[in-house]
């Protein structure tokens, strides 16, 4: 049951991040009625996804598990992990993946760009440290 | 490990988090948040109001337990990642409203974490007479 919890924090993720990224790339740059539109209508589908990363992702790594721990016991620890492994492994690269692309319009220099700078960014002792 | 080397650790650990923020500049960014209050009022409610309740609402669909619905719903509504920050600042993705909004929510989950585990514990008293036995 544990691992089911923990496939349904990436799902609520993707659904916001996809919903941000969306809103910013296909709808019209005049739509009036979504907040965050109107006030940076011109910025690129990579600054959506990175405030869809900073809106939808929890503080796993050192907030995360003290208050799991305090609140679920030991089983806390486990989901606070493995979401953060998640959060490390698959949606990071993926926020990378579109600032690159925004940045780079050429396909093959992205690819190798986001492997690049995801193990430049793993290189960071805060981002170390979440391990 | 011997005692005395635990609570040094400990001790070590537990300044883990404030010195986070500050490497995220988080400290002297608090003069600038005016320049950006509207975006940031509309993260950080998202943060720590819509995503919670998205998370409560997946929970209860799923007939979850009550530890993993509370487990599920407070990941959700801890502060945000320290990684955005950092995201941010690297690609030069307006790096002073990314270190705003964690250190808001940072703040703002004081009290919205508090919240939700009175919440839980009201809802679901036999949940933490569980765990203190």
């Amino acid at each position: 049951m544990e691992i089911m919890v923990n496939s349904l924090i990436p799902m609520f993720l993707i659904m916001l991040t996809g919903f941000l990224c969306i809103h910013f790339k296909i709808l019209p740059q005049e739509t009036p009625h979504f907040f965050i539109k109107k006030c940076y209508p011109q910025k690129p589908t990579g600054f959506a996804a990175l405030i869809a990363y900073a809106v939808s992702l929890g503080n796993s790594a050192f907030i995360g598990p003290l208050i799991l721990v305090l609140v679920a016991g030991s089983k806390g620890t486990i989901l606070a992990v493995v979401s953060s492994v998640i959060v490390i492994l698959i949606f990071m690269p993926s926020v990378i993946y579109f600032i690159k692309k925004s940045i780079n319009k050429n396909t093959e220099k992205v690819k190798y760009g986001v492997l690049k700078d995801v193990l430049k960014i793993f290189k960071n002792p805060i981002v170390l440290s979440g391990f | 490990m011997p005692a005395v080397a635990k609570s040094y650790f400990t001790t070590l650990g537990s300044a883990l988090a404030p010195v986070a923020l500050f490497v995220v500049r988080a400290g002297i960014m608090w003069a600038n948040i005016k320049d950006y209050w509207k975006i940031l009022s509309v993260m950080s409610f998202f943060k720590m109001i819509i995503c919670p309740a998205i998370a409560y609402l997946v929970a209860v669909l799923l007939h979850l337990n009550n530890l993993e619905t509370c487990a599920l719903v407070l990941i959700a509504a801890v502060p945000s990642s320290k990684t955005a920050s950092i995201l941010a600042e690297e690609y030069n993705f307006e790096p002073e409203l990314m270190a705003e909004h964690i250190a808001l929510t940072t703040v703002k989950g004081v009290v919205t974490i508090f919240g939700l585990i009175l919440f839980a514990s009201s809802t679901a008293p036999t949940l933490f007479t569980a765990l203190a036995g």
